[in-house]
């Protein structure tokens, strides 16, 4: 739902400061929440490219006789109902935790990029038709479409990747295209026409440069509104064939046994708003940085 | 694919819609004028005295109908609907049967029932209950237009007629545990059901009986609520008011944990440690009439290879998943528990054979395994994809655990979860599966052949039936069937042609069962139950619980 | 504001606003016949034959032509007439209904309750900017948009239902009081995951509006703080603050799905997903068409707010009309 746009996330003080005291910030001071979510990312990253020289045990060994141990020497987080040890999953869950909203993101990122490129630049019915079609699927409920257009078709996790592709464009398209628009009648630009460089030249190397930090903005957003979405749908049983080590899975399949072991269940939780705060913050920071730099030129 | 509430007695009401479709199971029933038939239920002492009475219960049920009517109720469904819709007849927690509506019952020959009817009770809008109303009741489940989950437990019935205060039903071939059927089948007001018409088991039009509760309240497969019938003709129901609702596993863990729940029937066994766990509840258990099973489909590739079925067996260790997966059930050797046989034949005769029976089942050994699968067609091994539902865990945490064994030796199984639709349609209806699929198959009767028939009789393959999952046929155990089939009920003839029946098809291995899971009832502290049996739903359990302190 | 410049805007506004919602129809018509499965599966169920099916799909006229069926459809639609469930034969709407009784009160207190707390933090937090008031309000706003509803439902149900027990954990009681008693947790939960985006954009909106002239030239006049806010700046500030809790609201929507399954209540998000499930076609219709018949009235709703509260807005009506 309503993930705070990036930039709000960040304190107050460094703002106004630069703004009306003059800078007052070194720039290489690097705030303690922006460093720890990076440490995190990159952890959790690494979880995911190699879970097997990470994890402690096998995530998907099963060993019913131990279910439900609670925290121990032998398993730091305890064992699932099955007796799989639940810190090595959690750090084999990385990897569907991130590549499935990292594909989201890619492809909805370059579909806005398009997009918004496009009907920015040329304008017109193109830009209409876009903006009227973005709008309206801004306008409706993710979630629940996409969960009436999966069930009904029986289940996919490529199509509830299609659908959610649709649903998050609208965002970055908004963005992006009021970008277009700002820059399409800079200086720079119209002496390019002038000259004739052709229409798609002018987007792809003069535009398209020049929006890369929004780009990353874009990405960054779009990644923690993934991340919400598909943990939301694999928390409701759909897309993960059972015994995946996914977060949301986890949680769901676990949740009920909290009283035994609360890890097992409570853990994931963490893992996914750990994730998606440490996205929200590096956003956040990025997009001032790049602000700043953009000021400074 | 959602996790809804759970509906793991869902196979039971399955088994109970297959088709009895047996050659002719003849039976005489006892002689005597009180028609009573021997069950197979545990023997558990009579209700206990009255303690105090219990205002308001409210109590968790695995399944409720989508109607509030007997054409969809069926297996544990009943708990409930029959509590308001009485039966002629009342299965007791002794396995006996005893009259209700029906005063007394007899059967002149074999295919000929006749019961007679109670007079003076009435519905609760103080109608009176005349046989006209048995008439229609019955008549409902009967019939080539009847839309009842029960239908297929009435194809033999031909005839049903009011004679005066008695009610007669004729059948067409002889069936010993039709009067089983008339055990679970509910009474109600035909003139009420013509007025609602299609609105009858619906939440604004309800249903009308003559049981010891009247129904108040009703959520398609959620919740019935339930007051007592003050003008009860029979023995004062001891409750005020029943609050019956369908929980999914977690609301239901929470709902005990916060007190709001007195009573739970058919706990889910995922779960037991934390209910064992909890402090002012306890648990009791006895074992159910089902069994969880896999089935490989013999009449076509990769399963039809013997030395496959073997293998795959030798690799699933059913000690390990009933112990821990299915918290202390017993692992099974044959496809019914030796529950089933109490009472029918003498005990030891009973351990004798299924010692037999366990060593014709494949023992848990890998390096038979490899050795077995070396010998068929496959020696690299298969691969294939067992379907599970959400509705039931179990399903999906034992085809894990046994996929980690069988992938030890080249059998690679993935797990597929799909919703029910798609997984009845599959692996009961059409047999459409990869080949291996995994379910929980519960008898629909207290009859020690109800099992036996349904899954290793041939009439019971598509299209002819659907619950023979593994399209096994032999006319050797069809034969046995048969013969069966041609005895009466409590013949101990008749109790070992199913043993020979179960050691045959173990020799043939279309299935390997896995574990017989136990059935819990759980209770707050305060209250107790006498008689808690795996045919709960077919007693009058209000009768049975009790408030003490 | 001239009436006819209001009565213009809001006819186009309406008649996009039907548009949208015969598309929707359409979309969510076909969309159930093209799955595979058919509805037929659900109403015979397990137990029928292939017989029963044929006959099911005769009687439910599922052979027609699929135009025919629309037609079918969209003409008792209007009427509020989505026939009778398949699985329950209980008319369509009386099932919503009894939805409703549970989810209304759910997402409207819920929403009240945002509006009003994030409101108000959000314009103390920009009053206070940089303070520790602020920062502190901002650090949990992240923390709250991070966290996925359902699993803010299961920390308080844990904690609160479990642990204290303080608070029932499922269903949704009967009469008032207990209803009230059940609604407190999923109410709690919704109303984190909404207060935070309010918050948001209110402490933004107000900061920026609060660092803008005509403020700054009202305090200086020696007009009161009270006045300065109620007057500039939350009327300011209001519009994007309207258009916001316009998505909020949406967003409670999918967020109330959730949250009702977690706490096994009987409202309209678990009668969908029963319906899904059951592929029982009048439900998911009925409930889709309703679904995007609120949220259509909600943009109307926020259109019109924003042509009231935006000056620059109606004038430029004004001025073409």
């Amino acid at each position: 739902m309503s993930v705070p746009d990036a930039r709000l996330a960040l304190p107050v003080r460094g703002r106004s400061a630069a703004r009306g005291r003059g800078r007052r910030r070194r720039r290489g001071r690097l705030p303690l929440s922006v460093a720890l979510s990076a440490i995190f990312l990159l952890a959790a990253i690494a979880c995911a490219v190699a879970p097997g020289l990470l994890a402690p045990q096998d995530p998907a060994l099963i060993d019913p006789a131990s279910a439900l141990q609670t925290a121990s020497d032998a398993h730091l987080l305890g064992t699932d109902a099955l007796g799989r040890d639940v810190l090595s999953r959690l750090v084999a869950g990385a990897r569907s935790a991130l590549v499935g909203p990292l594909i989201l993101t890619t492809a909805t990122v370059l579909l806005s990029t398009f997009l918004a490129l496009v009907a920015g630049y040329l304008g017109g019915w193109f830009d209409a038709v876009v903006s009227r079609v973005a709008d309206t699927i801004y306008a409706l409920p993710a979630l629940i479409v996409t969960i009436v257009i999966v069930g009904v078709f029986g289940g996919g996790w490529w199509l509830a990747i299609g659908v959610l592709v649709l649903f998050n464009m609208p965002t970055g398209l908004r963005i992006l295209r009021a970008a277009v628009i700002e820059r399409r009648d800079l200086p720079y630009v119209e002496a390019a026409r002038t000259i004739g460089v052709g229409r798609w030249s002018i987007m792809t190397r003069h535009l398209l440069p020049n929006l890369e930090p929004l780009i990353v903005t874009c990405f960054f957003l779009g990644f923690t509104y993934g991340m919400v979405e598909l943990s939301a749908l694999s928390f409701l049983g759909l897309g993960v064939p059972p015994g995946s080590p996914d977060w949301g899975r986890m949680l769901a399949e676990n949740r009920v046994q909290v009283s035994q072991n609360a890890w097992a269940a409570v853990a994931p939780g963490i893992a996914i708003v750990a994730t998606v705060l440490s996205a929200n913050i590096l956003g956040g920071w990025l997009y001032e940085q790049l602000e700043r730099r953009k000021r400074e030129r | 694919m959602f996790n809804e509430p759970r509906r793991i007695n869902r196979r039971q009401a399955l088994a109970v819609g297959g088709a009895l479709t047996l050659g002719s199971l003849i039976a005489a029933c006892g002689g005597s004028s009180d028609g009573e038939a021997t069950g197979t239920a545990p023997a558990a002492a009579p209700p206990a005295g009255s303690g105090k009475p219990i205002d308001a219960l409210t109590v968790s049920v695995p399944q409720l109908g989508d109607l509030l009517h007997t054409t969809r109720s069926v297996g544990p469904i009943l708990g409930i609907t029959l509590l308001g819709l009485e039966p002629l007849l009342l299965y007791r927690p002794d396995g006996r049967l005893g009259p209700n509506l029906a005063e007394s019952w007899r059967q002149p020959s074999l295919t000929r029932y006749v019961f007679r009817l109670r007079r003076g009770v009435r519905f609760w809008d103080g109608s009176p209950l005349t046989p006209a109303d048995v008439v229609a009741s019955f008549q409902v489940h009967a019939g080539r237009s009847t839309v009842s989950a029960s239908a297929s437990y009435w194809t033999k019935v031909k005839r049903i007629a009011a004679d005066g205060d008695e009610i007669v039903v004729d059948l067409s071939a002889p069936e010993p545990e039709f009067i089983y059927t008339i055990a679970r089948t509910g009474v109600f007001s035909a003139d009420f059901a013509r007025r609602r018409g299609d609105r009858l088991g619906s939440p604004s039009a309800l249903n009308m009986g003559t049981g010891p509760y009247r129904f108040t309240g009703f959520t398609p497969m959620s919740r019935v609520q339930m007051e007592r019938n003050d003008r009860y003709w029979g023995r004062a129901p001891p409750i005020g008011r029943i609050d019956a609702r369908v929980l999914n596993q977690d609301n239901l863990l929470l709902g005990v944990q916060s007190g709001d729940v007195d009573a739970a029937f058919a706990l889910p066994v995922s779960q037991l440690k934390s209910f064992a766990s909890l402090p002012e509840f306890s648990l009791t258990n006895v074992a159910d009439a089902a069994v969880y099973k896999f089935n490989m489909v013999v009449d076509r590739a990769p399963w039809d290879d013997p030395h496959l079925r073997r293998a795959f067996a030798h690799a699933v260790d059913r000690e390990t998943i009933a112990a821990g997966v299915l918290n202390g059930a017993a692992p099974a050797t044959t496809l019914e528990p030796p529950e089933t046989f109490a009472g029918a034949l003498p005990r030891a005769e009973v351990e004798r054979a299924y010692a037999e029976l366990a060593t014709l089942l494949p023992a848990y050994d890998l390096d038979k395994a490899k050795q077995e699968l070396a010998q068929s067609r496959y020696p690299d091994g298969v691969e294939t994809t067992v379907l599970v539902m959400a509705s039931d865990p179990n399903l999906s945490a034992i085809t894990q655990t046994a996929a980690q064994g069988a992938g030890e030796i080249g059998i690679e199984i993935k797990v597929r979860e799909v919703d029910e639709n798609t997984y009845n349609n599959a692996v009961y209806l059409r047999h459409t599966t990869d080949g291996l699929s995994i379910d929980n198959f519960g008898a629909g009767g207290p009859d020690l052949l109800n099992i036996p028939d349904l899954t290793l009789n041939s009439s019971n393959i598509p299209p002819t039936g659907f619950t023979d999952v593994a399209n096994y046929a032999s006319d050797e155990v069809d034969r046995l069937l048969a013969a069966a089939s041609r005895l009466k009920v409590d013949d101990p003839r008749r109790a070992r042609l199913a043993l020979d029946v179960l050691r045959t098809a173990a020799e043939d291995l279309p299935y390997v069962p896995i574990a017989f899971p136990q059935v819990y009832l759980g209770l707050r502290d305060g209250l107790a139950y006498s008689g808690f049996n795996a045919f709960w739903w077919l007693n009058r359990w209000p009768d049975q619980l009790v408030a003490q302190g | 504001m001239t009436g006819k410049a209001i009565a213009t805007f809001l006819a186009r506004r309406l008649a996009a606003a039907v548009l949208v919602l015969l598309v929707v129809s359409v979309v969510v018509f076909l969309l159930i016949h093209l799955a595979p499965g058919g509805p037929e599966q659900a109403v015979g169920g397990e137990f029928a034959t292939p017989q029963q099916l044929a006959n099911i799909r005769a009687s439910l006229g599922l052979d027609d032509p699929l135009a025919a069926q629309y037609w079918q459809f969209l003409s008792h639609a209007v009427t509020l007439d989505f026939g009778s469930s398949i699985a329950t034969r209980e008319p369509v709407v009386d099932a919503i209904r009894s939805g409703l009784g549970v989810t209304a009160p759910l997402v409207l207190v819920s929403f009240l309750l945002i509006c009003l707390i994030g409101t108000a933090l959000g314009t103390l937090a920009a009053y206070r900017a940089g303070g520790p008031l602020d920062r502190a309000t901002v650090g949990l706003a992240l923390v709250g948009a991070s966290a996925p509803a359902f699993v803010t439902a299961l920390i308080l149900l844990t904690i609160f239902g479990v642990q204290l027990q303080w608070l029932p954990v499922f269903g949704d009681g009967d009469g008032f009081v207990e209803r009230a008693r059940h609604l407190v947790l999923p109410i709690a939960t919704l109303t984190i995951a909404g207060t935070t985006a309010m918050l948001q954009i209110t402490r933004t909106r107000v900061k920026e509006v609060l660092g803008e002239d005509h403020v700054t030239f009202a305090r200086a006049r020696g007009l009161s703080s009270r006045y300065v806010i109620e007057r500039s700046v939350l009327r300011n500030a209001g519009i994007q603050i309207v258009t916001r809790s316009g998505t909020i609201v949406v967003g409670l929507v999918s967020w109330g799905l959730l949250v009702e399954t977690t706490f096994g209540l009987d409202g309209v998000g678990s009668l969908l997903v029963k319906a899904i499930n059951a592929r029982d076609i009048p439900v998911i219709q009925g409930v889709t068409l309703l679904i995007a018949a609120f949220i259509v009235t909600v943009n109307v709703v926020v259109d019109l707010l924003y042509f009231a509260l935006d000056p620059r807005v109606r004038m430029q009506r004004e001025v073409r009309a």
